[in-house]
């Protein structure tokens, strides 16, 4: 038996413990496991070789590997795992950046754009990753389990990694009633006009998840739900009666696309439509004066007709080439080194020979630069000049799909919804060890701080769910402090009760959802946050400023602004400690960690844990006309240049006296001083290059009288030398 | 390391080594040019100046720029560049000074041939003949006078909207190799007219030599320069240990 079988054994057994006993359970497993194992010893090898598409047209294989009838009972959504598997080694596919984060193995690599476990009550916005980046947590170390992470974060995932992550210990994970959510490879690849990702994460926000990546594509609807079903309830021996059968998962077929042997089709081109990147990797602009999304223009590549995958490429392992210079995926292979700006555009000189030395290609133009010292394209990233948003005199804000769940209409959204977003902030990246452009977050958090041991230790913070802190201080948060805002108290937003976050809360619809046969219909509805029951009095309630015309509209119907004057923080802290007594705890915002002294005023100190988390800015790159320094040098290096003396917003929740801005420098490690005197030098450079070339001319003319004179003294001396000729 | 960092590190280290192994084994054996009658204005003020001002900016400007290649192999930045600009356009404007001032006597004549054939810097015969400037110094002359130039345009047109990225990395290549050679060079030059010169320091500090030094290094210009004050009166200066 191999270990693919042992598994589905061991997965069958535990599944049939509580719905038949011992007994039966073992022997179904063993009966099982024979034809499961004898199933995966047929992969084929895929070699690839052709830029041919193949027609995936191929019987469909179910959650435990067994063939997908329309005559089965229940009827059961088919995997992708063991449907492709047969010719896509699974458990390479899984070792991809998509999927492969909480691998302790695999290396963090360059900092990415992390999860926000986001809440606008509380205040809280705290960046989460599987991965060691900077400045973010892992899941485990706030309290979220792999269970709630795919509930929170569902939404956006592709399936596996998390979502196949079920042994990890949590009370209130529901793995054997929802399934596995294993990775959708519909939700990159498909190129089917009618899949539907929002679907996906209907389905995931009923604890569907074992039916989410089934539910999205046109072959089939899915009703019922997971979250309503008991503890025991076994999927793959479907509902016990007609009653629970009414509340159970059901998949729906469309017969038509079952062909005669059983196989369907399904349209899954081997690159990815950008219009599935698009789900999770979009970025807007929002705040007073943004420009609509489509007032707004797409990456300068996309427009030239290139896709996502021309330079995100990958093969099997989905190891998907990020473009950074140095990315260890790519060192000595020119083919995959210059995917990159500069190696597409200038070529790659470590490439001993051959076309990838000269640039240009899929048809790049190579930049001119014109009048650009050689010396930016050492210290800076090509994104510095060409991407993102261009600065200004602040940064701005922007919202991502990730973090705001851009793709989901509801409460969550809105321009104060957490986390605070700015961009582009030009920081020195340690990375690379250029000055390049980021988005940041300064996280936000209530935490309870364990001091440290020894002398010089640091304090050690201890991040606080939002649903833990709101509940341990609920009465704080519902207080009326009218000297910073008009509050009502009772409109105050509850947080999550699973610590969901507040964008589309898969884990608060699916336990809502009483009534699986209603969920279907209701799932957008059920969607929306538990915890914004109220929400046109919320919005009002927290909003002291008038908003922008187009949210005044939206009024009340979008994410509150975070209400948390000093008076309140300072309330809930004493609430805090009055709970759990002989425990200290503090609120990080604005880059500082706030707590009260002695007095029980409010006291900030920088702590490392408060420092700001930020990623690399890849897009959207502008036109070569928009990038910084094509009108001016002084763009950059004059004395208002936004790059060097541009104000960073330290946007926060909470107003409790921090900076309210940091200049840009500061994240460059430069010297103010330098800047100005730099820019003081652009004041002369003008005069400067008249002195030079006079300068020049007088030095060139001085070589050319001399040149000449000396030419002419050779050709004296050359006459005086000669054999004088024949004398008449 | 790169080529650039190596060859400078081999170009200036010989040319330090080779300036020792002369000393030792030419400078120092040759005889004493003794003090003479007369004190002779080798340089007036305003030659000193423009010495002192070419010195001073020539060794700004080398110290920034090979601090930086040698250093970390890359290209200067901050204080280092702001410094190394700024006393790149005076030296440049000085070394334009230089140009006018001293063209005339750095002209090749036939005398410099036989002072070149019979290797004057490797003679300790030291009377050779040369004018005001010998062939040596001529050459110095003449070589640096077009690297000055190079090093300025170079300079100059990175800054124009002019080149792109290839001629950006192409002047910024004939720049450093073109500052490398100067340097090289003018290693060469500042022993040549101090240490294997005794006097030479002094000559440039103070502006005259005694007229044995005249004699020894710069026979033909000291009898000329010697004849000149005789006629203009002056009296044979006191001796001073100094030449």
């Amino acid at each position: 038996m191999n270990r693919h079988a042992k598994r589905r054994t061991a997965a069958g057994l535990g599944l049939r413990l509580g719905a038949a006993g011992v007994v039966a359970g073992l022997v179904l497993a063993a009966v099982l496991a024979v034809p499961a194992a004898e199933k995966a010893e047929k992969k084929v090898a895929h070699i690839p070789g052709s830029r041919f598409t193949y027609i995936h047209r191929l019987p469909l294989a179910g959650p435990e590997g067994n063939p997908i009838t329309l005559k089965d009972d229940p009827v059961l959504p088919f995997s992708y795992r063991h449907s492709c598997t047969k010719c896509h080694d699974y458990d390479v596919v899984r070792t991809g950046w998509h999927f492969n984060a909480p691998d302790a193995d695999v290396p963090p690599g360059r900092p990415g754009q992390p999860w926000f476990w986001a809440d606008q009550t509380t205040g809280t916005a705290i960046p989460l990753s599987y991965r060691a980046w900077p400045n973010c947590w892992r899941p485990d170390e706030v309290g979220m389990s792999t269970w709630t992470f795919v509930l929170n974060f569902g939404r956006h995932l592709p399936g596996g990694g998390p979502g196949e992550k079920t042994d990890v210990k949590d009370k209130a994970a529901r793995w054997l009633v929802s399934g596995k959510l294993e990775i959708n490879c519909g939700s990159c690849h498909s190129g089917d006009p009618a899949y539907d990702q929002v679907e996906n994460f209907l389905q995931v926000a009923r604890q569907n998840l074992m039916w989410a990546a089934t539910a999205s594509t046109s072959l089939a609807t899915v009703t019922g739900a997971a979250a309503g079903m008991p503890p025991f309830y076994d999927p793959i021996m479907g509902p016990e009666d007609e009653k629970a059968a009414e509340k159970a998962p059901a998949v729906h077929y469309d017969a038509s696309r079952f062909g005669d042997k059983g196989a369907v089709f399904l349209d899954l081109p081997s690159e990815p439509p950008d219009r599935r990147c698009y789900f999770c990797h979009s970025t807007a602009q929002v705040g007073d004066g943004s420009p609509e999304v489509w007032q707004t223009d797409e990456d300068v590549h996309m427009l030239s007709g290139l896709t996502c995958t021309d330079c995100h490429r990958h093969g099997l392992d989905h190891n998907v080439i990020r473009g950074y210079e140095g990315e260890p995926l790519a060192e000595g292979k020119p083919h995959l080194a210059t995917l990159t700006c500069r190696g597409c555009h200038l070529g790659d000189e470590s490439a001993e020979a051959g076309p990838h030395t000269m640039g240009s290609r899929l048809g790049a133009p190579v930049p001119a630069h014109v009048g650009l010292p050689t010396i930016h394209l050492e210290k800076l990233a090509c994104t510095t000049c060409h991407a993102g948003l261009v600065p200004g005199e602040r940064t701005k804000r922007v919202q991502t799909s990730m973090a705001h769940a851009l793709e989901f209409q509801g409460p969550h959204r809105g321009r104060h919804a957490l986390p605070y977003i700015v961009e582009p902030v030009f920081v020195h990246r340690d990375y690379d060890g250029t000055i390049g452009p980021v988005r940041m977050v300064w996280p936000a958090f209530w935490a309870r701080i364990v001091p440290g041991e020894g002398e010089g230790a640091g304090d050690t913070l201890k991040p606080m769910g939002p649903s833990e802190v709101f509940a341990m201080a609920e009465d704080a948060f519902k207080a009326n402090y009218e000297a910073e805002a008009p509050t009502k108290a009772e409109a105050a937003p509850k947080p999550a009760e699973t610590e969901a976050a507040p964008a589309p809360a898969a884990g608060e619809a699916a336990e809502g959802a009483d009534d699986p046969a209603d969920a279907a219909p209701a799932a957008p509805e059920a969607a929306k946050p538990a915890e914004a029951e109220e929400p046109a009095d919320a919005a009002k309630a927290a909003e002291p400023e008038k908003p922008a015309v187009a949210e005044d509209e939206l009024e009340g119907l979008t994410a509150p602004k975070p209400n948390l004057p000093p008076a309140k923080v300072k309330a809930v802290l004493a609430a805090l400690a009055a709970k759990e007594k002989g425990t200290a705890f503090g609120y990080v915002c604005a880059g500082r960690l706030h707590r009260l002294d002695e007095s029980g005023n409010l006291a900030a100190a920088e702590h490392p844990r408060a420092e700001p988390v930020s990623w690399p800015i890849g897009h959207n790159v502008r036109p070569a006309e928009y990038a910084l320094g094509a009108t001016a040098c002084t763009e950059c290096h004059g004395f208002s240049a936004p790059m060097a003396v541009g104000e960073v917003e330290v946007a926060s929740p909470a107003h409790l006296g921090d900076p309210a801005t940091e200049p840009m420098y500061a994240f460059q490690g430069r010297d103010p001083m330098q800047l100005k005197a730099w820019a003081m030098s652009y004041l002369f450079r003008p005069m400067f290059k008249v002195v030079g070339f006079a300068t020049a001319a007088v030095i060139a003319a001085f070589l050319l009288a001399y040149l000449v004179r000396g030419m002419v003294g050779v050709a004296r001396w050359a006459a005086r030398k000669a054999p004088s000729g024949p004398t008449v | 390391m790169s080529l650039f960092q190596i060859c400078s590190m081999v170009g200036i280290g010989g040319a330090v080594g080779v300036c020792l192994i002369h000393y030792v084994l030419v400078a120092r054996r040759m005889p004493h040019p003794g003090h003479g009658q007369r004190r002779l204005l080798r340089y007036n003020l305003w030659e000193r100046f423009l010495h002192v001002v070419l010195l001073a900016t020539f060794l700004v400007l080398a110290v920034t720029s090979f601090w930086a290649s040698i250093g970390w192999g890359g290209p200067m930045a901050g204080y280092t560049l702001m410094i190394h600009t700024t006393c790149g356009a005076v030296f440049a404007v000085a070394v334009a000074a230089m140009l006018v001032t001293w063209a005339a006597d750095h002209a090749f004549a036939d005398h410099d041939c036989q002072w070149l054939k019979a290797c004057g810097c490797c003679s300790t015969r030291g009377d050779l003949p040369a004018g005001r400037f010998n062939a040596s110094d001529k050459v110095y002359f003449w070589l640096a006078a077009p690297l000055v130039l190079v090093l300025l345009l170079t300079m100059l047109l990175s800054m124009v909207p002019v080149l792109g990225t290839a001629g950006q990395y192409l002047m910024y290549d004939l720049h450093r190799w073109s500052a490398l050679v100067l340097v090289i060079a003018t290693i060469w030059h500042a022993y040549q007219t101090t240490l294997a010169k005794p006097g030479g320091l002094t000559a440039i500090t103070r502006g005259r030599v005694s007229s044995g030094w005249a004699r020894r290094f710069h026979p033909l210009w000291g009898a000329r320069a010697e004849a000149e004050t005789a006629d203009a009166g002056d009296s044979p200066a006191e001796e001073t240990s100094a030449d």
